[in-house]
């Protein structure tokens, strides 16, 4: 089973759920940036939540398929379109050899994933396929998807028909709700800074970080401090006062504050944002944010052994 | 003393001043918390203070603070680190920030080099970028804070100064650190085994070379001489 990428499009990238382990030699995790929508497409395509998938960033790619493939397309909605046919989002589509899939306009969200059945089957770099674009490690040879790259996927398992995902697991890619936190270790001045202003997203906003701009103040001190670990959706905030929040292939330490870290269940929606869309920041407390994670772990856990 | 930094990781700090005795200290407890007893501490690394852990969503506070003074009650190992001798230029156009360093600290830079090379750093912590070294020891007189706004591309190779931390950047990428030389030695290549040239514990003194070595078409490679000391060659 082979697709193969006709075009390649802005940026797309094999990713899975990640490469954890490697921190110790300064390798983050990585993996998708809404790891919430590839594993959703996963399971409605009928795959093992953490297989791995296309992310495909604002301009899509063309891709042919070259044998029969189930595919579901999950996250941002840039317009899929099968041979011309609009292609409804969270919901098991058939593909005959031959067919092309393209991408249109941005309509809703950054990214998208496409789950096809029986998954990618690139050969993994340290037990995960996942493409990090600067530790040059997974996907094919590290780097994004180019034209011409065929990629191996797994046998089409069993017909899904038009399976689709259930309505009440369907994340919510555009809520204009604030984005919870939990407060960081140097919290402080930064984690004031966080909350009492709105913000917008910059164009320097990559797979390995977002870069915020607000317009209220500078730190009054900074820069001298020892560098400390970080994680996915960290906020770090250097002295001119402009956020800075670690996404999927972040580095895996900083010496900026550490003025709060975005919630696992808001990181979704926040890796979805488009440069220019604004954004409010509110704040819980460690362990409100450890209980709605475990919930949420659950809640994934239960659905995937629903589809299986 | 236990800090969450997300939901799933998490600062232990066991000192306040960076120290060789410390470094031990750190590796040890990690190596004791990593080592199987734990199951739902998933992944550690080293800090200059402390270590990060990376905990399943499960582990509770309680759970986590007696493994982390179990481990600290474990015996002391003596594993040693290598030696490195690390080529550096730190001649324009690599030492980008010189300036902004020579006004800050009041120092030539022909002074400012000489106590960058004149000592041995340990390798407190990999972090930030594959196999870039945080190294600690540096003389405090040429301490400068980072830059207010970060760079958007420092080079591979960069040698840079944060606070009293000195590191090289294994790969191009955004920065804020004062950017001193370059080196032309390779930090991270994927695929080789293993990856990152460095590894915690690790001691490394930086030389000074004309740029002429960047003319050079062959990667540098290293061999340990007859005192165990690594140095690279064309």
């Amino acid at each position: 089973m082979t697709i193969c990428i006709r075009k390649a499009g802005l940026l797309t990238t094999i990713q899975d759920t990640g490469r954890p382990g490697l921190q110790k030699n300064g390798i983050s995790p990585g993996g998708a940036m809404d790891p919430l929508s590839l594993q959703l497409a996963n399971i409605t395509c009928g795959n093992a939540p953490e297989a791995a998938g296309l992310e495909i960033t604002m301009m899509g790619p063309e891709i042919v398929f070259e044998k029969e493939h189930w595919i579901v397309i999950g996250g941002a909605d840039l317009s899929a379109a099968l041979d011309g046919k609009n292609v409804p989002r969270w919901t098991a589509c058939q593909v005959r050899a031959g067919q092309l899939l393209t991408f249109g306009a941005p309509q809703e969200g950054a990214r998208a994933y496409l789950a096809v059945s029986g998954g990618i089957q690139t050969v993994p770099s340290a037990g995960s396929r996942a493409t990090h674009l600067h530790a040059r490690l997974g996907g094919i040879e590290g780097r994004e998807l180019q034209a011409g790259d065929r990629i191996h996927t797994g046998e089409a398992g069993r017909r899904l028909n038009r399976r689709r995902l259930h309505p009440d697991m369907l994340p919510e890619l555009a809520a204009a709700a604030p984005f919870r936190i939990l407060p960081g270790p140097e919290a402080e001045e930064a984690l004031e800074l966080l909350l009492n202003q709105s913000f917008t997203l910059t164009n320097a906003a990559d797979r390995m970080g977002f870069r915020l701009e607000g317009d209220k103040g500078m730190l009054s001190s900074g820069g001298t401090m020892l560098s400390r670990a970080a994680d996915h959706g960290t906020i770090q905030v250097p002295p001119d006062g402009q956020p800075i929040v670690l996404m999927a292939d972040r580095q895996t330490t900083g010496g900026y504050p550490r003025a709060g870290h975005i919630v696992y269940e808001d990181l979704p929606r926040f890796a979805q944002l488009v440069p220019g869309d604004q954004l409010t920041f509110e704040v819980l407390t460690v362990e409100e944010a450890r209980e709605l994670r475990r919930k949420w772990e659950r809640r994934l856990r239960c659905l995937a052994g629903f589809h299986a | 003393m236990i800090t969450f930094i997300s939901e799933t990781m998490v600062d232990v700090t066991l000192g306040k001043t960076p120290s060789p005795a410390l470094h031990e200290k750190i590796m040890l407890t990690g190596s004791y918390l990593s080592a199987g007893r734990f199951p739902l501490i998933k992944e550690w690394f080293p800090t200059y203070t402390g270590l990060t852990l990376v905990v399943d969503p499960e582990m509770d506070l309680n759970g986590l603070e007696k493994a982390v003074r179990e481990a600290e009650a474990a015996d002391r190992m003596d594993a040693e680190g290598a030696r490195w001798e690390i080529p550096v230029c730190y001649e324009a156009p690599f030492s980008e920030d010189r300036e902004r360093i020579e006004s800050y600290l009041g120092m030539s830079w022909e002074e400012m080099t000489e106590r960058h090379t004149d000592r041995e750093y340990l390798v407190y912590m990999i972090g930030f970028l594959p196999g870039f070294p945080y190294l600690g020891g540096m003389d405090p007189s040429i301490a400068v804070p980072r830059l207010d706004k970060p760079r958007a591309r420092v080079e591979k190779g960069a040698v840079g100064i944060a606070g009293e931390q000195t590191g090289v950047y294994p790969a191009a990428s955004p920065g804020g650190w004062n950017i001193i030389g370059r080196t032309p030695v390779p930090l991270y290549t994927p695929g080789e085994r293993p990856e990152v040239l460095f590894a915690p514990g690790d001691r490394i003194r930086f030389v000074r070379v004309k740029k002429t070595v960047f003319d050079e078409e062959a990667v540098p490679v290293w061999e340990e001489e007859s005192d165990g000391v690594r140095r690279f060659k064309w």
